[in-house]
């Protein structure tokens, strides 16, 4: 099987590599964050969303052509045959099947399972290799749902209505996440912006994605702000930039946030665990589902998920990409 | 459980000292007693409990998962009571816990060799917060930023106390200490 692909994912036949992390000849891109998606490449295949993601955060010429591709459309090239699935991570995430000689590979990206309005859901894909992630592969990640994390945050602004909220939020889909949830938890006041959230917040409403009334907390006095919500990047929180907020209640959204000492190391009074990425359970459901013989793991923590395969009888490896520390929830 | 558990989060998490105090004080005004003296006793370390122990724990997790995952997963998150809390699996608060004080009367009464099968009820009825509470009560050792020092000063907050008086009150009671809060 290893002749569809390799361990730097590189689909021989066809010379091209998905998510590559240097720029080459083609590429297939599964999404707009930045360690999957670089610029400079000859030839870039993905969603529409992706594409627009991509010339909105790096310009529109980041890549000398790109192909366009929907959800669930096959290309055959060279008798390899590509399929794009959505992956549930962010706007335009694509899982990535690909099939030759009867065999059938599929790279996950980065996907969840559990709901989520600002991006196109999960499918399962049936597979003979799963190439995943694991950024949650330890049993200790069980992720809420996340309405229950809402109810929290509206609890809070409820109990605290004389204190700005400042969410921390990766700009492109925890943020655009966090809006929609509150949205449809029925709060309607308005959401403030960082300037770092805008250009994206403004791609996703362009692409049918309602955010309702968001505004500038730049331009907002600090009378304005009481009781408001504001969504900054997680490295604004601690900055000069959220010391101007009345009296901030420092909350961030992240699958990291279960663990209470690492919210405590960043100073965050609020942890939202709402998470982009699969958790312990539906990372090995996914494995089971796929029905996939050979696990390969292309980052995050391997060593269990590997070692879970192994348990269940399956062939599984780590991959160790280096270079997909996955920026939304680091940061 | 639910208002202590929700009481040793906030502690947790928020680094200001004065409303560590309001919290407190806020708790300590809510709550009846004995529960809010048995709290207090929590917190300051004041209590133990001689069949629950942080290895009874861990046998008690190791019997539903995975020795090796359980391994890889202390490493990650490094301070025992979180791990087993967080690894628990989650069945989102089965059942509502019993109050504080009855919590503790259970801990101290169940014999040694049903201590296991009890830890494993309440693990499982619990809510998450609950659970890491319920751990964090089990085995003492709670690293949640109290000092005594902080909790005899939200006490004279609450009670128009001074601080002085209440030191010297609370040297002489015992738990549940419903005379520091009369």
């Amino acid at each position: 099987m290893a002749q569809v692909i390799d361990r730097n994912l590189h689909i021989r036949r066809i010379d091209t590599y998905v998510d590559p992390l240097v720029p080459r000849e083609r590429a297939i891109v599964t999404h707009g964050h930045a360690d999957h998606a670089r610029p400079g490449h000859k030839k870039v295949l993905a969603t529409p969303d992706t594409i627009a993601i991509m010339q909105t955060r790096y310009g529109p010429d980041c890549a000398g052509s790109f192909q366009a591709v929907p959800f669930g459309e096959p290309i055959t090239i060279d008798e390899v045959t590509i399929t794009l699935f959505p992956a549930g991570h962010i706007l335009g995430s694509a899982q990535v099947l690909i099939e030759q000689d009867g065999q059938r590979v599929v790279v996950t990206g980065d996907y969840k399972r559990l709901p989520d309005t600002t991006a196109q859901p999960f499918e399962l894909v049936k597979c003979n290799l799963l190439v995943t992630e694991a950024t949650f592969g330890l049993p200790v990640f069980q992720h809420p749902h996340p309405s229950q994390e809402i109810a929290r945050l509206l609890k809070s602004l409820n109990d605290h209505s004389d204190r700005a909220h400042v969410i921390g939020a990766y700009a492109l889909g925890k943020a655009q996440r966090v809006i929609a949830l509150l949205r449809e938890a029925g709060f309607d006041a308005p959401i403030y912006l960082h300037g770092a959230m805008i250009r994206l917040c403004d791609l996703y409403i362009e692409r049918g994605i309602g955010l309702g009334e968001l505004r500038h907390a730049t331009e907002a006095s600090k009378a304005e702000m009481a009781g408001a919500v504001v969504i900054a990047p997680p490295s604004a929180l601690k900055d000069r930039w959220s010391r101007r907020l009345p009296d901030p209640v420092l909350a961030m959204a992240s699958g990291w946030m279960s663990v209470k000492q690492r919210a405590r190391q960043r100073g965050v009074e609020l942890p939202l665990v709402i998470s982009d990425h699969v958790d312990w359970p539906e990372l090995t459901q996914t494995v089971t589902e796929t029905e996939a013989e050979t696990i390969w793991v292309t980052h995050g923590r391997e060593e269990a998920l590997v070692y879970h395969c192994e348990q269940q009888g399956l062939k599984a490896e780590p991959l160790n990409i280096q270079g997909y520390e996955d920026e939304a929830e680091e940061q | 459980m639910k208002q202590f558990a929700q009481l040793l989060e906030t502690l947790a998490l928020t680094p200001s000292r004065n409303r560590k105090i309001e919290a407190l004080a806020d708790y300590f005004t809510k709550t009846p007693d004995p529960d809010r003296g048995y709290a207090l006793a929590v917190m300051t370390g004041a209590l133990s409990f001689a069949h629950v122990k942080p290895a009874r724990l861990k046998e008690v997790v190791l019997a539903e998962v995975d020795p090796h995952l359980f391994a890889l997963s202390y490493d990650y998150v490094g301070d025992l009571g979180e791990t087993i809390a967080l690894i628990w699996p989650h069945k989102g608060g089965t059942r509502a816990l019993p109050a504080l004080t009855d919590l503790i009367e259970l801990l101290n009464t169940t014999p040694k060799a049903k201590i296991a099968d009890l830890i494993a009820e309440l693990l499982t009825s619990a809510e998450i917060n609950e659970r890491w509470a319920l751990v964090k009560l089990a085995t003492g050792g709670l690293r949640i930023g109290v000092s005594e020092r902080l909790a005899k000063t939200a006490l004279a907050e609450m009670s128009g106390k001074d601080l002085k008086d209440i030191e010297e009150i609370w040297h002489g009671i015992k738990m549940p200490y419903s005379e520091l809060f009369a």
